[in-house]
C-alpha cells in the first residue's frame, strides 16, 4: 500500500494539471480581496448596517472545493483517457489499493493547500478590512474552526472529485459534475417542501464546513451531523468509484 | 508459464476470443498470430486480468494475475506503447511504476539505458518519437525483471537496430528460462524470434506449433529457371516432381516475337522466354533437378531451394 502511494504521489506530482488547479486556487483569494474592498467602502459610506466581511472565507467559499474536486478528478481521468490505466492496473495487485492510494494523495495534498488557501483567504480579507469593525479575529474560536474546517472541506472534495471521474471515466463528465452538483440545491430548494428545502441547501461542502466549525445560521445541522455527512460523502465516494473500478473491464 | 483454458470473451455480440485453449511455456519464445481482430489483444487483456472473461481462465505461473503475489515482479506487459501520459518525463513515468511495485531507482536507470532512452529520460513523452514510446513501453515491461512478458505487437514502429536488439533481448530472456508471449504482425521477423507459434483467427485457436514443424509442414520446392522451360517441365514431370510457374516469371511476360514456343508442346502455362521462364518445382531436390536438366541438355539460367516463408504459411493457415 504504501509503495503505491509513493507511486501515485509521484504521479500527481509530474502531472501538470495538478499545478494549474493549485495556481487557480488563488482566484478565491483576488475574489475574497474584490469582495472585501467593496464591503468595506460600503461601510464606509453608510456605516455599519450592512454585511460584514467576517473571516471572508464566505466570499469566496465555493471556489475552493470545485478546484480541490478537480485535483482528484484529474489524478485518474487522465489515465483513463490515455489508456495509461491499464499499464497501472497490471503492476499492482487491487484495484481498490490504487483507488485508495490515490484518495489518500489527493486528500492530502488537498487538505494541506486547502488549509493554506483558508488561512491566505482569511488574512486577505483582515487586512483589506484594516481596522473596520467587519471583520473577525482569532480571538474568537469560532474564526478559527471556520478556517480549519474549510481547509477539510478541501480534502472531502479531492476525494469526492476522484470518486466521480472513477465513475464516469471521462475528464469533461467529471468537471461538469462537479460544477453541477453543487449547483444543484440551489434549484431544488425551491421546489422542495420544509424541511427538505433547508437540509438540501445545508449539503453543499462550504456549508457543511460552516456547520462543522458552528458558524451561527449555517444551515440546518450541528457539527457533529455535518461531519457524519462529510465522512459519509467519502465513503460513498470511494465505495462507488471502487465497484465501479472492480467490475468494469479496464 | 501461461495457461489459458476454454477462455471465452464476449464483447456485446462480439465473440472476442471463443473456447481459447494454450500454454505458453517458459524457456521458448513464443510468438502470438493472428489476423486484425482476431482476439490476440483481447486475450493478452484476459491473461492479465484487466479484462473478465465471460467463460473459463487464463492463469500466471498457476495463479489468476489479481492472485499474484508481487505482480511486476512477476509478470510485465506492453500492451500499447501509444497508452501513456505524455506530460511526465520518461523517468517519472518510470519511476512512479517502479515504486508501485517497491523496485529502486537504480533499476529504473538500468531499463532506461538497456532501451536506449537514457538520453531521453528527462525529456517529456508527448515529445517522443513512436519508436521512442514504443521503447519505453518495453522498459515498463521489463522494470520488475518479470519470469513472464506478454508484449502486444512490440516490434511496432522500432528502427532495423530496435528490431535486432529486441530479437536478440527476447531470444536472451527466454534462454534465461522466462516466459516469452508477443504478438506481431511481422512474419519474417516472427520466424526468426519465435520458437513457437500460437495461430488463432477469429478468437479461435488454429494452430499451436513450433516454427520449425509449421514450415516444414508447407512444401518447400525449388525454382529453377531455364530458356528450355517446356523441355525441361516435361522432363520433371516424368521423373515425379509437380510443376508451376513462378509467380513473377511468368505473369506479363509476353512471349518474344519471331521466337515460338517449340513445336508440339503445350505452352499454355509455361512458355520459353528469351531470360528463361522460371519453374517452380516440388518433389525433387535442387540437386535432382540439376541432374535432370543437363541429362535432358536444357540450360539453367538459376536454379534454388526454395523456403515456404511464414507469412506464406500463415496465409495457407489462416485461409
Ligand atoms: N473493449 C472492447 N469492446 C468491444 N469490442 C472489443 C473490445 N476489444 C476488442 N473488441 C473486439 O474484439 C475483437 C478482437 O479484437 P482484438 O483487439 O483482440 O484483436 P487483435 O487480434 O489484437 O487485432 P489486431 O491485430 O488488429 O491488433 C474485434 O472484433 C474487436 O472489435
Ligand atoms: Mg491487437
Amino acid at each position: 500500500m504504501s509503495n503505491v502511494v509513493a507511486s501515485e504521489w509521484l504521479k500527481l506530482r509530474s502531472l501538470r494539471a495538478t499545478y494549474y488547479v493549485l495556481a487557480s486556487t488563488l482566484s478565491a483569494l483576488a475574489l475574497t480581496g474584490f469582495a472585501a474592498y467593496s464591503i468595506s467602502r460600503y461601510f464606509d459610506a453608510n456605516g455599519p448596517g450592512g454585511d460584514p466581511v467576517g473571516t471572508g472565507l464566505s466570499l469566496s467559499a465555493d471556489i475552493p472545493p470545485v478546484l480541490f474536486g478537480m485535483l482528484g478528478v484529474f489524478a485518474i481521468s487522465g489515465e483513463y483517457a490515455t489508456g495509461m490505466i491499464r499499464l497501472t492496473l497490471t503492476t499492482i495487485r487491487s484495484r481498490w489499493t490504487l483507488l485508495l492510494a490515490k484518495a489518500a494523495v489527493v486528500a492530502a495534498v488537498a487538505a494541506v493547500a486547502g488549509q493554506v488557501l483558508a488561512f491566505a483567504t482569511y488574512f486577505t480579507a483582515q487586512a483589506v478590512v484594516a481596522e473596520r469593525p467587519i471583520g473577525a479575529s482569532f480571538a474568537e474560536h469560532a474564526a478559527l474552526a471556520e478556517v480549519l474546517t474549510t481547509g477539510a472541506g478541501s480534502a472531502v472534495a479531492a476525494v469526492l472529485g476522484l470518486g466521480l471521474a472513477t465513475v464516469l471515466r471521462s475528464t469533461p463528465g467529471a468537471l461538469i459534475a462537479l460544477v453541477v452538483l453543487p449547483l444543484s440545491p440551489t434549484v431544488l430548494e425551491r421546489f422542495l417542501p420544509a424541511p427538505w428545502n433547508d437540509w438540501i441547501s445545508s449539503l453543499t461542502i462550504p456549508s457543511l464546513a460552516r456547520q462543522l466549525a458552528a458558524v451561527p445560521d449555517a444551515g440546518a445541522f450541528g457539527p457533529s451531523t455535518a461531519a457524519v455527512i462529510l465522512v459519509g460523502y467519502v465513503v460513498v465516494s470511494l465505495l462507488l468509484a471502487t465497484l465501479a473500478i472492480n467490475h468494469r473491464d479496464a | 508459464m501461461i495457461e489459458v483454458t476454454d477462455l471465452t470473451k464476449l464483447y456485446g455480440s462480439t465473440r472476442a476470443v471463443s473456447g481459447l485453449t494454450f500454454r505458453v511455456k517458459p524457456g521458448q519464445v513464443t510468438g502470438f498470430l493472428g489476423h486484425n481482430g482476431a482476439g490476440k489483444s483481447t486475450t493478452m487483456r484476459l491473461i492479465l486480468g484487466l479484462h473478465t472473461p465471460t467463460a473459463g481462465k487464463a492463469l500466471i505461473n498457476g495463479v489468476r494475475k489479481q492472485e499474484l503475489r508481487d505482480p511486476m515482479r512477476e509478470v510485465g506487459a506492453m500492451l500499447d506503447a501509444a497508452e501513456v501520459q505524455g506530460g511526465r518525463s520518461a523517468f517519472a513515468h518510470l519511476q512512479a511504476l517502479a515504486y508501485a511495485g517497491g523496485i529502486g531507482r537504480r533499476r529504473v536507470v538500468a531499463v532506461l539505458e538497456e532501451v536506449g532512452l537514457a538520453g531521453a529520460a528527462r525529456k517529456r513523452i508527448a515529445g517522443f518519437s513512436q519508436g521512442m514510446r514504443q521503447r519505453l513501453g518495453i522498459a515498463a515491461a521489463l522494470l520488475g525483471d518479470p519470469g513472464v512478458l506478454i508484449l502486444d505487437e512490440p516490434v511496432n514502429g522500432l528502427d532495423p537496430d530496435g528490431i535486432r536488439w529486441l530479437r536478440t533481448l527476447l531470444r536472451s530472456l527466454a534462454a534465461e528460462g522466462r516466459t516469452v508471449l508477443l504478438s506481431s504482425h511481422l512474419m519474417t521477423e516472427m520466424s526468426l524470434t519465435a520458437d513457437r507459434l500460437i495461430i488463432i483467427g477469429r478468437g479461435r485457436l488454429i494452430e499451436d506449433t513450433t516454427t520449425a514443424d509449421l514450415l516444414a509442414r508447407f512444401q518447400s520446392g525449388v525454382l529453377v529457371r531455364s530458356p528450355h522451360a517446356a523441355r525441361l517441365s516435361r522432363a520433371l514431370e516424368a521423373a515425379g516432381a509437380t510443376i508451376r510457374p513462378a509467380e513473377g516469371a511468368d505473369a506479363g511476360e509476353e512471349p518474344v516475337p519471331g521466337r515460338p514456343a517449340e513445336a508440339g508442346v503445350d505452352v499454355r502455362p509455361i512458355r520459353d522466354v528469351g531470360a528463361g521462364a522460371g519453374l517452380l518445382v516440388t518433389g525433387l531436390t535442387a540437386a535432382a533437378v540439376g541432374d535432370i536438366a543437363l541429362a535432358n541438355g536444357c540450360g539453367v539460367h538459376e536454379l534454388v531451394s526454395r523456403r515456404t516463408s511464414l507469412e506464406e504459411a500463415f496465409m495457407e493457415i489462416t485461409r
